[in-house]
């Protein structure tokens, strides 16, 4: 056996150039033969010996136990190999040191020509990486399965809440479904509820408003009595009466005479409460200078009215604003210091819209589209050189009955502003002033301008058309 | 001319002593006739009852109208006037305390031919009664010829159509 070995060991060497020889010679994994009991070293390729850091003459004869890791502990299983003819492999740990990668000993039989084992050979790998990297790949597979499964339970976890969450929301969105039903049922009935309360309270205050109306009317014609007749007895019977009884007569007829004023006054105001406040285009220059005219006593020496410029078109109410610009031009007049002539300025500017009353949205939308669509507003200035309004009196001035000045000084009903805002406020307009005591106030109107031009009506104008139309009516 | 007769149509008696004391104090020498209410005015015209002598109660040149009266309103009394005379024949003057947009629309519509609202002084009243003098029963020319009134069956017979679309004069 000992021999054959040795013979083989020398025709491997005799024959380097075959072609077997040098493909094994080169290959990049560690191979050797071994042969006899004694299990020796016949070969080792390149790569064995650079493994082992060896000549192939210095490993050549050695006992393959003496040079690799553990060969002891494989020798059973190479003897096996060569007596079975089997291939078969070993694994070398090397349990003093973990760190160092465990050795693979791939084992087969070398045959002779007539296929009887004559030797084994041994390929070595460093089965290290392999097996390292096959347990980290293992570490991740478990850790991402678990991870896997930690996250399916996760996702079962939460699909059931979501689940629930759905059912839940499903239930919450048909009770708001009902509740905005009931809602919408209720807002109904609220509505119309609101609607006949308000056509009650309506019908209540027109009622009422007629009813003061003709009390009111009522009122006048026992005033003129008691009026009348104390003239009568001034003018036509002095010479039965003594001074005082002249006075006394003077004192009754100026009482009714103050009691006709606030009466008219107050017809006045219901009469701006409750005609048609249907507006139209107003000649807001005619109708000042014809206000104006009207009224001998505000002629100059007395007072010094000026309008200036022409006045444009407003969109208002003619009797209305003829009552406002009356009793505006009135009060400018009226309350002035002792001497001082009155000085009357009005005068017309254009102003933004601002809408009464509106939300802020409109009032943005009037005010980007003011100079395309919306025709301009006006604003009418009246500025006096009167006594003015002190700041503290500022809220009263428009209320009714209000009087900011003693009534032996400034006569008056107190009643002429309540007016004026009643009559601007039904015209969809606004008034306002401003005033320093002392120093004359500047009372203001604003009102729209008409957008397109519209027929100029008027109450007296169509009634007069209707008488025209009269005889029609006979037939 | 200055003969000629005004008929007051008037429920309150203040306001008819007032009237006659204007025209006095006026100088004013057309006779005055006055109706207590509207029905009155209505009698008066149509020349029946204690009315019939036209002697004694003339056919008036000029009515003032008082609107809220008893028995028959001033609309009322102008309707009957408008559709029994027909336009021109006698002028009516509403003459009221009420400044009312809508009365004073409903007095022109029912055929008036002027609208005066009542002052509330003497003074006043005595400039409004020189010019109603002046224009009214002065200036102012009302139709010829005579007046014959006309109730509502006759016009309907074909009478009194003609008449009653004569324009104003």
């Amino acid at each position: 056996m000992n021999t054959k070995f040795i013979q083989v060991k020398h025709r491997a060497a005799e024959e380097p150039g075959s072609c077997f020889a040098k493909v094994i010679d080169r290959a990049p994994l560690p191979i050797a033969e071994v042969r006899g009991s004694a299990h020796l070293l016949i070969y080792a390729n390149r790569a064995f010996c650079s493994l082992f850091a060896r000549e192939p003459s210095e490993l050549i004869g050695l006992p393959f136990t003496d040079v690799v890791p553990g060969g002891p502990n494989c020798i059973p299983v190479l003897d096996r190999v060569f007596q079975t003819g089997e291939p078969a492999s070993y694994e070398q740990e090397l349990a003093t040191d973990p760190d160092d990668s465990p050795w693979l000993y791939a084992m087969w039989p070398s045959m002779d020509a007539k296929e009887h084992p004559v030797g084994v050979i041994v390929q070595l790998t460093k089965a290290v990486s392999v097996l390292q990297n096959a347990a980290a790949i293992n570490e991740a597979l478990l850790v991402s399965a678990l991870h896997q499964h930690e996250l399916t339970a996760e996702a079962v976890k939460l699909n059931a809440q979501l689940e629930h969450e759905i059912v839940e929301r499903k239930r919450v969105e048909a009770a708001l479904h009902a509740a905005n039903d009931r809602l919408g049922r209720h807002a109904g009935e609220l509505e119309g509820i609101v609607a006949e309360r308000t056509a009650r309270l309506q019908d209540m205050v027109s009622e009422l408003e007629s009813f003061s109306y003709s009390i009111a009317h009522d009122m006048r014609a026992p005033l003129r009595g008691m009026e009348g007749f104390a003239r009568i007895l001034i003018a036509d019977h002095t010479e039965g009466l003594d001074a005082v009884a002249r006075t006394y007569l003077e004192r009754i007829a100026n009482s009714a005479a103050r009691m006709d004023l606030l009466i008219k006054d107050v017809l006045a105001y219901t009469r701006v409460s409750r005609s048609e406040s249907a507006t139209a285009s107003v000649d807001l220059d005619r109708l000042i200078r014809d206000v104006v005219a009207n009224y001998p006593n505000w002629d100059p020496p007395f007072a010094d009215i000026r309008i200036e410029g022409i006045l444009p078109t407003v969109l208002g109410h003619t009797g209305f604003l003829a009552q406002c610009v009356a009793n505006l031009i009135g009060n400018a007049i009226k309350f002035v210091a002792t001497g001082v002539t009155p000085r009357v300025r009005i005068w017309a500017e254009e102003c933004r819209p601002v809408p009464t009353g509106a939300s802020l949205a409109g009032g943005r939308a009037t005010l980007s589209g003011a100079s395309a669509e919306t025709p301009p507003w006006i604003r009418i200035w009246f500025e006096d050189n009167g006594i003015g309004i002190a700041s503290k009196d500022r809220d009263r001035v428009f209320r009714m009955f209000e009087r900011l000045n003693p009534a032996d000084r400034f006569e008056g009903t107190g009643m002429g502003l309540t007016i004026v805002r009643k009559a601007i406020e039904r015209m969809g307009g606004r008034v306002g002033f401003e005033s320093t005591p002392s120093n004359g106030s500047r009372f203001w109107i604003e009102l729209q301008t008409p957008a397109g031009t519209l027929p100029p009506p008027g109450p007296k104008g169509s009634g007069n058309e209707n008488s025209a139309d009269t005889p029609t009516r006979g037939e | 001319m200055s003969k000629d007769t005004i008929l007051l149509v008037e429920d309150d008696p203040n306001s008819v002593y007032f009237f006659r004391y204007a025209l006095g104090k006026l100088r004013i020498e057309n006779p005055l006739q006055v109706a207590k209410h509207g029905l009155e005015a209505i009698e008066y015209l149509e020349g029946v009852g204690e009315f019939a002598n036209r002697e004694r109660f003339p056919v008036p040149k000029l009515v003032l109208l008082d609107l809220r009266m008893p028995y028959a309103t001033g609309f009322e009394v102008l309707e009957k006037i408008r559709s029994c005379l027909g336009r021109g024949k006698v002028v009516v003057v509403v003459f009221t305390s009420s400044s009312s947009d809508s009365d004073i629309s409903q007095a022109y519509r029912l055929g008036a031919n002027g609208y005066i609202v009542k002052p509330s002084q003497l003074g006043e009243l005595l400039k409004i009664v020189q010019s109603i003098r002046d224009f009214w029963m002065t200036l102012n020319e009302t139709h010829p010829g005579s007046l014959s009134w006309q109730n509502e069956t006759s016009l309907e017979s074909g009478s009194g159509p003609a008449q009653a679309r004569e324009p104003l004069g």
